[in-house]
């Protein structure tokens, strides 16, 4: 599955207009609001239904099946994996090229737009090629480290190994962004000289000074990483590792009732995620008064 | 009945009266300034005029209509905003042009227009540039000739050098105030910069608090201040809370000393009184010199430190202390500040007559904190 | 300006033959600096290259082989553009894009003006909220919520035939499992994601533009036509562009309804990654490489009007 990036400013305005809508607006936002809300509640009723009853059944059948658990788990380890790996690489790389490399931010920002050129799909289909197939230019492009890591010992074809790789990748993006506004949002280059000229290295700076004060963005990246990696279809299917999206999918395609009951829960799990990075970001500091950038993910 | 009257105008804005009955005669072709310190309610009344808010109370009329519940579309206002509002996506041509293409003028009509506006207010050869082309002065003088454009009968301007640097503000205030008087426009400007309001207004409104404190020529609000906040608020003063002991014969007590005011027929012996002076009326002498004493005898003498010397170009101001808790300040042309230095005795002198005296109650010495508070963030 | 004209020596810093004021370091100070600067960027650039910027290279690299004996060709462009199924694949899944674009566009538009007028501040956030939730849930789970609801046992389905004796699949026609089920399901995640991007270009719009423009005499009207929507035209197109690549290059979702019965570009190049062997790999790299060329296009069109949208705010 694929993601992609949006940015959200919660408004907090000060003075609102009055009066002054087009009038269809609230009509066509009751609208939406339906529209997204039916399916939802649909959902849940045929979930808790097993043929003419309403009843918990479908629940009860799904938290006692085997793959359930373990599918979870292994997404569950996949996230976690995913999360520390970007974070970790992106981060210092973050504040490093906010400090010292300005001129490296047109690439940052170009590296941040591939995965929307490259969608997960067209992505999986070019791994699968570099590390399962030979290719003499590659090789080379690739410092040797191609064929290193696509023989023994290392093998990463198909791994989950090369799987948490790649959504590192995918969540690039909306792990940068983040990240990146809030290194803004705190003035950065001041606060770091001023911490050098009293005396600090660049590694206790970053760990004392930055990284405390750019911790709902790392944070908000981690929860976005995470949900994404837990919800993400596209590349664990066609690396055939089975995960749990890849559970609910083979779920879903034999018993309907249980697989609206997997979904229910899907959005459960969705929603702490998303409210949990909302809040996080209301109590950012250093965020401007009436702006309060919010990066969203949307899988498909 | 003066071409712009405000009758009784008050505004609410939930419980609390940003604007409380407000009476205000604009002459045609004259330059008022609302001054005062943020949340005094001077943009309030520009925006009431201009039509974005309307009055909890009260009326307002122009050359005798009563365009209180008007819309705002539909008052001949021009109005310019401290942030410029300049439409991002037409140049300043464009901009100019808009009120104009409203009300479906032919293009020939337009594009005069705006030339001519554009030379107007210097910027001849930027017609095409767009907004984020152009300097902050440069948009507020695009912002102008927008205001302009569509001949309005008053021009309203809210705080717009605020967002200005330094010399731009002067520049600018300058070139707005020349503007005004040539095309003879009647003009209410919104400030909280008294300097500003002082150089070029017709006439000033002091205001504080929802209320107008003086209303009038700006020597006036400058020598003559009438209340304890306008006393306080424009211009740098010196000024002691004291007791007046003789009302008739202007006499003062004010800490321990015995000041020589202006005889006050309209107070008390007894009442509880500011004495404003203004640096520039107070005099600096060597202490060891014999002090000057004026013809009739009954001048103002007080001695003390010299603590702070600050060197303003034409002019020196000094910080005296002249008790454990208080300073006074002087003014002195650069040439004769040179003798004095620091840590020096001196005495300082003001003639009675550059006293102002003003009644003190509770409110004016709230009044005061609220001046006082201005100037300290600055 | 003349300096040192009429006083003679005079503190200039200009020395003869230099022009400039600057204080330099020593060029070889500057070297190090710089590679330092970029070998700090190394471990990164490295992760990008070996899982980012290969994969791609490869697909391109790949397109133009031939499958079998590895020899430079144009063929699979050519079976591509040829064979109807490929390019109805192509067209299926750009109308499927732009119409999901455009009513996620249209409809998300209207909707976010409504919400961004919305007096009540905690249902206004709890609004965007929900939005936030529901443009993140896609994928697996929302084609099943949707099988849930109008599919053919689906809780409205049977409701309507029960309780208003409307029979969505046969009598009307309907089915989810088609190009207009799914433009319905993309839509569920398009939406939320077009008021999410629009409300902060709303935002945007600063009440002055709208007091200066009413105080030059414009109605409502003429200030929605004239300054609000050219305003927000950039950012709209913008959103447009992320809708349509959004749903250009979803798989996982289509997967999940129709399992493969729908003929757009990511199935395809789906089945040949599993290997699905009547379709040649050297053409789903070139399936792949049109997907590329496709999205540029729309990605390059997002930036572009990002750019024209900061010039504007001064940024």
């Amino acid at each position: 599955m694929a993601q992609a990036v949006r940015e959200i400013n919660l408004p907090v305005r000060k003075d609102r207009p009055k009066g002054q809508g087009l009038g269809v607006d609230k009509i066509f936002l009751t609208l939406v609001l339906l529209f997204l809300i039916v399916p939802l509640g649909a959902t849940l009723i045929f979930g808790l239904s097993s043929g003419n009853s309403i009843n918990f059944n479908t629940f009860q059948s799904v938290f006692t099946d085997h793959d359930f658990s373990q599918t979870l788990l292994l997404s569950l380890g996949l996230a976690l994996a995913s999360t520390i790996l970007a974070i970790l690489l992106i981060t210092p790389t973050a504040y490093w090229v906010q400090l010292r490399l300005p001129r490296a931010r047109p690439l940052m920002d170009f590296l941040a737009l591939v995965p929307f050129a490259v969608p997960a799909i067209v992505m999986a289909f070019g791994l699968v090629e570099v590390y399962g197939t030979g290719n003499t230019l590659i090789n080379i492009l690739s410092f040797g480290l191609v064929p290193v890591l696509s023989n023994e010992p290392f093998n990463v074809v198909n791994t989950p190994q090369l799987l948490v790789c790649a959504y590192v990748i995918i969540s690039l993006p909306f792990v940068y962004r983040p990240i990146d506004n809030n290194l803004r949002a705190i003035n950065t280059k001041v606060l770091s000289e001023a911490a050098y000229s009293l005396g600090s290295g660049w590694w206790r700076t970053f760990l004392t000074i930055i990284l405390p004060n750019i911790l709902p963005g790392v944070i908000s990246a981690a929860l976005l990483t995470f949900s994404t990696v837990m919800g993400e279809f596209t590349l664990a299917s066609l690396f055939s590792i089975y995960t749990f999206p890849i559970y609910l999918n083979v779920t879903g395609q034999n018993d309907a009732h249980k697989a609206a009951s997997l979904t229910i829960l899907s959005f459960f799990l969705t929603m702490i995620f998303v409210l949990g990075i909302i809040l996080l970001v209301r109590i950012r500091p250093g965020s401007r008064g009436n702006e309060d950038r919010l990066d969203i993910v949307a899988a498909k | 009945m003066a071409f712009l009257e405000l009758e009784h105008i008050t505004k609410y804005f939930g419980r609390t009266a940003a604007v409380m009955d407000i009476n205000l005669s604009v002459e045609q072709g004259e330059f008022l300034t609302l001054l005062g310190p943020s949340g005094c309610g001077k943009t309030t009344i520009l925006r009431m005029v201009a039509g974005f808010e309307t009055p909890s109370n009260g009326n307002i009329l122009l050359d005798g209509d009563d365009i209180t519940n008007r819309s705002a579309s539909k008052r001949p206002m021009g109005m310019v905003f401290q942030s410029y509002a300049l439409f991002p996506h037409m140049n300043a041509e464009q901009n100019i042009a808009f009120g104009l293409s409203i009300k479906r003028t032919p293009k020939d009509v337009i594009a005069r227009r705006c030339a001519e506006l554009l030379e107007l207010v210097g910027l001849g050869d930027k017609g095409r540039n767009f907004p984020h082309q152009l300097s902050g002065g440069q948009q507020q003088r695009v912002a102008l000739a927008r205001a302009l454009a569509v001949e309005p009968k008053v021009l309203l301007l809210d705080e717009p050098l605020s967002a200005l640097d330094a010399k731009v503000r002067v520049s600018l205030r300058n070139e707005i105030r020349r503007i005004q008087q040539q095309l003879k426009m009647t003009a209410i400007y919104v400030t909280h910069d008294q300097e500003e309001a002082l150089a070029i207004s017709d006439r000033i409104a002091v205001m504080a608090r929802g209320s107008i404190e003086q209303l009038d020529l700006p020597e006036e609000i400058y020598n003559n201040p009438r209340t304890v906040f306008a006393a306080t608020f424009v211009g740098t003063s010196n000024h002691f809370n004291g007791l007046l002991e003789s009302a008739s014969e202007g006499l003062c007590q004010v800490e321990h000393q015995t000041l020589h005011v202006p005889p006050v027929p309209n107070l008390h012996d007894g009442d509880r009184v500011l004495v404003m002076v203004r640096p520039e009326e107070v005099s600096v002498q060597n202490s060891e010199e014999g002090v000057n004493v004026s013809a009739n005898g009954a001048g103002n003498h007080i001695a003390g430190v010299i603590e702070l010397r600050t060197f303003l170009g034409p002019f020196t101001r000094f910080h005296v202390r002249v008790n454990e808790s208080t300073t006074m300040t002087a003014d002195v042309p650069s040439q004769q500040a040179r003798d004095y230095y620091v840590a020096q005795r001196v005495v300082l002198s003001f003639p009675p007559d550059a006293c102002q005296v003003l009644p003190l109650d509770k409110e004016a010495v709230e009044l005061e904190r609220l001046a006082e508070a201005e100037e300290e963030k600055v | 300006m003349q300096l040192g004209a009429a006083t003679g020596k005079t503190e200039s810093v200009t020395t003869p033959g230099q022009s400039s004021v600057k204080i330099r370091r020593p060029a070889g100070i500057n070297w190090s600096y710089s590679i330092i600067s970029w070998l700090g960027f190394v471990p990164f650039l490295l992760f990008c290259l070996l899982f980012e910027i290969l994969p791609a290279v490869m697909i391109i690299q790949n397109s133009f082989l031939d499958s079998n004996t590895g020899a430079l060709t144009s063929s699979n462009y050519q079976i591509m553009l040829s064979h109807l199924s490929y390019v109805h694949a192509f067209q299926t899944s750009i109308s499927l894009s732009v119409v999901t674009a455009l009513i996620g566009a249209f409809f998300g538009f209207f909707a976010t003006y409504g919400l961004y007028n919305l007096r009540t501040g905690w249902l206004r956030n709890l609004v965007i909220s929900f939005s936030s939730i529901a443009a993140n849930f896609a994928g697996v789970p929302l084609a099943f919520a949707f099988v849930s609801t109008v599919g053919v046992t689906g809780f409205i389905t049977v409701l309507l035939l029960r309780w208003f004796h409307i029979d969505l699949y046969n009598g009307l026609n309907f089915s989810l499992y088609t190009f207009w089920g799914l433009v319905l399901v993309y839509t569920y995640f398009q939406l939320p994601l077009m008021i999410l991007i629009t409300l902060p270009a709303l935002s945007a719009l600063r009440p002055e533009w709208r007091e200066a423009a009413t105080n030059l005499g414009a109605s409502n009207f003429i200030y929605w036509r004239r300054v609000a929507l050219p305003i927000l035209l950039p950012s709209l197109i913008a959103a447009t562009m992320l809708l349509f690549a959004n749903s250009f290059g979803a798989y996982a979702t289509a997967y999940a309804l129709a399992q493969g019965s729908i003929n757009i570009v990511p199935i395809l190049i789906g089945f040949v990654v599993n290997g699905n062997v009547s379709l040649d790999p050297g053409l789903g790299n070139a399936l792949a490489m049109g997907m590329i060329v496709v999205l540029l296009i729309a990605v390059s069109l997002y930036t572009v009007m990002l750019r024209r949208v900061s010039k504007w705010q001064g940024r």
